[in-house]
């Protein structure tokens, strides 16, 4: 081999050397890149005793993020939510009492009846509170909530909740809530194929929102929304049988009984069908899909948060925020 | 010797490149504790003001602004004041909230519950003052802020969302959250109290321009969207109003006026106006150079105001009966007027100049005029003047007398009539009519009180002002 061939190949091999060694002190850092981790006396990750908001932030703690791996998030950030949409906070009383009553009239109703295991499984992992509606821009329709792959449940409008008004309440937030979670339940068992026959001609996915409630009962739907697709129906079915009183139910099969409507032009239209005797199959579809899949009573579901909404002492759940911890 | 040089030269270039990655460190430390770091600094500074900051909010970059104040506490408390009609009917209204300064790109100054004042912006509700359907939208405001730079004495922020650029600036630690309000109503007052006076914003460059404002409606009522004027109608001198009108947001401060963006022509821009001391022009604190003054002189806004009039409405100067508005001597006669008047069972309404129409001859003419009232009803009595402006500052003014005719028109006649029977006002009459010094009273930026001092009598002097009334 020729020698200068020999010198550039020795060449070569020191410049491989170099470029390989040159770079060599670039260890990652084996501590954390956060260096500061507040918490409080008890531990709690992010929690600062001197924060004017640390009482609800450490009731939020041992009652949701604890036993259920839950965030209730009522401080809003903006940044965090859809830009397209124009959104306010909720106030900080407000979020109190909506923090109090969730739990009261859902997290230990499940627990009470079904069992403390529940919702830690099954129940969402964030639930949202948001002070104003979300407008949306396409129809104009308010969005009363949303549920983001059974991990996320957003309330809207709450700085307008008022306790007093448990209608309201429910039609704003606790059937919301109801109807949410009973999509993330359907989402790992599946319901009945019976249940997705029994509306097939009825179903209006679009403009569902033009039908009255007389007229959606009266073709076997609890109410307009679920008269808009299968999934819709048979969680509005679980939601509305929970929250509504005995009075309102009745009202609603009342509606339902009704075998015609009543077209634009002032005509009796004959839908044929027997709102009444839909409704209540659909209810025993959902009452058996929930006890053989997942062993919860739902009457026992619904007397239970009967029993709760007839008797709310909010000063009462007001006071766990500090009592709990005298 | 091909291969020998290309040998060469790989080694030359993992010499040169094998270490083209090894730079100095640009930050000592990692972006997340650079990042907590900024955010504890700037909690601190938002809480190191004890009385708060003055927070000159606009909601987007088109919008009028609105004055708040803001405390902040360690621990996530805030409070904010307010003062303007959007919220509480105009009345001073505080409230408490959450805030907390986060993490995003940078440092998010984030109020994150709800806050009465701060949100209202935000909300997404129709706003009732305006004939458009907002819901959806509302005043489109920001309420989370990017902390761009500050320190003891102002923080510079961003909306988040609607990029407006917004500054908050230390407030005093002795100052009263009320008072301060009501020193923006009188400052308010003393740049903009009668909203059809012009201006004229002066460039070094000789390329000034037109500027009205909505004060309220002809009639003096307040109708500006927060109570407070927020926005000038701009076009260049000598252009056209109508093509060439643009719509320039202010927010009325403690020292003038801040535009929301700033106003460029040519090589300059400015943005924030002090109202100079003697009241006489807001002074662009970019460059001095610059300033926002009356259109006309004392004497052309005399001459003005009164052109302005017309069917519906009348535009007028009226004597002011008070102490120090009037010299002696006018005050002696104008008392003998009063009472005189009440002696024929009427009260003295006004006495004054203004533009009046006759039967006999649509044209307008300046008059002196004196109003009785009868209760509810009231009687005009005219007295026909030549006015003319003599210079900026001086006009001469006469009173021709009762000519041939004047009894063919009822308003004339009237004021024969009072000329007559009211003692002291052939003597207030005379006293009007002379040749003038004029000065103003409220500052020349808005002279809407002159002072009418008679050059050839120093006992005889008067102010009048500035009065819009539906007729």
């Amino acid at each position: 081999m020729d020698k200068k061939i020999y010198i550039g190949i020795l060449l070569l091999a020191v410049g491989m050397i170099f470029s390989f060694t040159s770079c060599d002190n670039d260890d990652l850092d084996s501590t954390s890149i956060f260096t500061d981790v507040e918490t409080d006396e008890e531990g709690r990750v992010g929690l600062n005793p001197n924060s004017y908001s640390y009482e609800l932030d450490r009731w939020l703690w041992d009652n949701y993020l604890l036993p259920y791996n839950l965030q209730y998030r009522y401080k809003m950030q903006d940044v965090g939510a859809d830009m397209n949409y124009n959104l306010v906070p909720t106030r900080y009383e407000k979020a109190i009492d909506m923090a109090v009553l969730t739990k009261y009239l859902w997290f230990d109703v499940y627990d009470k009846i079904v069992g403390p295991n529940f919702l830690k499984l099954y129940g969402p992992r964030i639930i949202h509170l948001i002070g104003s509606a979300a407008y949306n821009p396409n129809n104009g329709t308010k969005i009363l909530g949303l549920a983001e792959g059974g991990i996320k449940v957003s309330l809207f409008q709450c700085n307008d909740m008022d306790y007093n008004d448990i209608d309201y309440m429910n039609e704003q937030y606790f059937k919301t809530m109801h109807h949410e979670f009973s999509h993330i339940l359907h989402q790992m068992k599946t319901y009945p194929k019976d249940f997705r026959l029994i509306s097939t001609a009825h179903y209006m996915p679009f403009n569902w929102e033009s039908r009255e409630h007389e007229e959606a009962a009266s073709l076997g739907f609890v109410s307009p929304y679920a008269g808009s697709e299968t999934q819709e129906d048979f969680v509005e079915v679980i939601a509305n049988y929970i929250v509504k009183t005995d009075a309102q139910w009745n009202k609603i099969l009342e509606m339902a009984e009704k075998e015609y409507n009543t077209d634009d032009e002032g005509n009796i239209v004959y839908d044929g069908v027997n709102g009444r005797e839909v409704i209540l199959e659909k209810l025993e579809i959902c009452k058996n899909w929930l006890s053989s899949a997942w062993g919860v009573e739902l009457d026992d579901i619904r007397n239970e948060v009967q029993y709760r909404q007839a008797n709310i002492d909010i000063e009462f759940l007001r006071s766990q925020i500090t009592a709990d911890y005298e | 010797m091909d291969k020998i040089k290309i040998l060469y030269s790989l080694v030359l270039a993992l010499f040169i490149f094998s270490c083209a990655g090894e730079e100095k460190d640009i930050f000592s430390d990692s972006a997340a504790n650079r990042l907590t770091k900024s955010i504890n600094e700037y909690n601190d500074l938002l809480c190191s003001s004890p009385n708060g900051w003055i927070f000159e909010y606009f909601p987007t970059t088109s919008s009028v602004g609105y004055i708040f104040l803001a405390r902040f506490e360690q621990g996530g408390f805030t409070e904010v004041a307010c003062k303007n009609k959007v919220l509480n009917g105009g009345e001073f209204l505080r409230d408490s909230s959450l805030f907390e300064v986060i993490g995003d790109n940078g440092p998010v100054l984030s109020f994150n519950t709800f806050n009465n004042i701060i949100h209202k912006f935000s909300e997404p509700y129709d706003i009732p003052s305006t004939s458009d359907n907002e819901s959806g939208r509302g005043y489109e405001g920001d309420y989370e802020f990017m902390l761009i730079s500050g320190d003891k004495t102002q923080i510079n922020l961003k909306g988040k969302k609607r990029g407006t650029r917004l500054t908050l600036r230390k407030l005093d630690e002795n100052q009263n959250w009320e008072n301060f309000f009501t020193h923006l109503d009188a400052i308010e007052a003393t740049m903009f109290n009668k909203g059809i006076i012009p201006l004229s914003l002066r460039m070094p460059d000789g390329n000034n321009f037109n500027l009205s404002f909505k004060k309220g409606d002809d009639s003096g009522d307040d109708t500006s969207s927060n109570g407070y004027t927020t926005e000038f109608s701009v076009y260049p001198e000598g252009g056209d109003a109508i093509s060439q009108t643009e719509k320039v947001p202010f927010v009325v401060t403690e020292y003038g006026i801040r535009l929301n963006e700033p106003f460029e022509e040519g090589d300059y821009s400015v943005q924030r106006f002090k109202l100079a001391e003697d009241k006489s022009c807001l002074v662009s604190m970019e460059n001095a150079n610059i300033k926002i003054q009356s259109y006309y002189s004392v004497s052309d806004l005399f001459f003005h105001i009164m052109s302005l009039s017309n069917s519906s409405t009348d535009y007028r100067w009226t004597a002011i009966d008070s102490d120090n508005t009037m010299s002696e001597n006018f005050a002696s006669s104008y008392k003998t007027v009063k009472e005189s008047a009440v002696g024929a069972k009427r009260t003295l309404g006004h006495v004054g100049f203004n533009s009046s129409t006759f039967k006999s001859n649509s044209s307008w003419k300046h008059t002196a005029v004196v109003r009785l009232q009868s209760g509810a009803l009231g009687s005009d009595g005219m007295y026909l003047f030549d006015l003319e402006k003599i210079s900026d500052s001086e006009i001469k003014t006469h009173f021709r007398g009762f000519e041939d005719g004047y009894s063919q028109e009822i308003l004339l006649r009237n004021g024969k009539t009072f000329y007559d029977i009211l003692g002291g006002l052939p003597e207030l009459i005379n006293l009007m009519s002379t040749n003038f010094e004029i000065t103003s009273q409220t500052g020349d930026l808005n002279p809407s009180i002159l002072r009418f001092s008679d050059k050839n009598n120093k006992e005889n002097w008067f102010d009048l002002e500035f009065i819009t009334q539906k007729k």
